[in-house]
């Protein structure tokens, strides 16, 4: 009798297609953190500038801005534990977009 | 009580005979008591199930299952669940439209640079979200419960919302 593999959990159900589009999709979200860090040094130095410190909400609306990538990243990285490979790239895209749009929503405040 | 003669008034001769039983009546029908003895010589004996009837069983039951599978999987929604996906669809197109205008109040700068650039990407992706995510909802959740659909649905509704459109901003 053999023995039945037991069922793969989690990450390990990525392989070797899941990783490949997550990495790929690492290096798009890469962009924009990178346009969120580069906003937050700017703002930090500005206001240097000017000799003023930014108080809590401007803290957090740039602070929230760097991060969302790194968050909206880690959600679809989450969701697609249990996707195809292809749907894991779908994902992946409309968090790209996603990002975008909380970013922008964050800059009107 | 009854003697010999009444029970022949009940029977043929020839009512033994294993050539009259029925065709196609399974087997345990035309001997409904088996014995676990030795069966008598006049009784048929139970044909034994051969390999390709277990084929064929286990052919129909496959057939069966994709068939409910199927069946399942081409559901109607409810009327309810129809209602419903409308509503969030016509929200969504909402959202596209408020980004859409967003995006038309904003003023390009007359230099072209990298940051500009990328702005504008960023603001035609935020255009591309909502419908983007309401067909990959649609799509992904599609061999899922319903309930799933209408989660991520509205999770996409708190997301997208247009902020930039909504404060009036050209931001």
């Amino acid at each position: 009798m053999t023995a039945v593999a037991p069922a793969k959990r989690g990450f390990r159900r990525y392989g070797k297609g899941g990783w490949t589009v997550a990495i790929v999709f690492a290096f798009l979200y890469a962009y924009h953190l990178w346009g969120g860090i580069a906003n937050l040094i700017g703002v930090v130095s500005l206001l240097n500038i000017y000799g003023t410190a930014p108080d809590g909400g401007l803290w957090a609306l740039i602070v929230g801005y760097a991060i969302v990538p790194v968050v909206v990243y880690a959600a679809a990285l989450l969701v697609g534990r249990t996707l195809r490979t292809w749907e894991r790239a779908v994902v992946f895209a409309v968090g790209f977009a996603v990002v975008s749009t909380i970013s922008l929503s964050l800059l009107s405040l | 009580m009854s003697d010999s003669r009444d029970d022949d008034a009940l029977g043929w001769a020839g009512d033994d005979d294993p050539t009259l039983s029925p065709v196609g009546v399974p087997e345990r029908d035309a001997a409904p008591a088996a014995a676990p003895g030795p069966s008598p010589a006049s009784a048929p004996t139970p044909a034994r199930r051969t390999v390709l009837d277990e084929a064929e069983d286990a052919e129909d039951r496959a057939a069966e299952k994709e068939l409910a599978e199927a069946e399942a999987a081409s559901k109607q929604l409810s009327s309810a669940a129809l209602i419903g996906l409308g509503v969030l669809g016509g929200i969504y197109l909402l959202y596209t439209i408020g980004w859409i205008v967003s995006f038309g109040r904003y003023v390009t700068p007359a230099e072209m640079s990298f940051g500009v650039f990328s702005d504008l990407i960023a603001r035609t992706l935020a255009i591309a979200a909502p419908p983007f995510w309401f067909v990959a909802t649609l799509l992904i959740t599609q061999r899922r419960d319903v309930r799933y659909r209408f989660l991520w649905l509205v999770i996409g509704v708190l997301v997208l919302v247009p902020w930039p459109f909504l404060l009036g901003g050209g931001a």
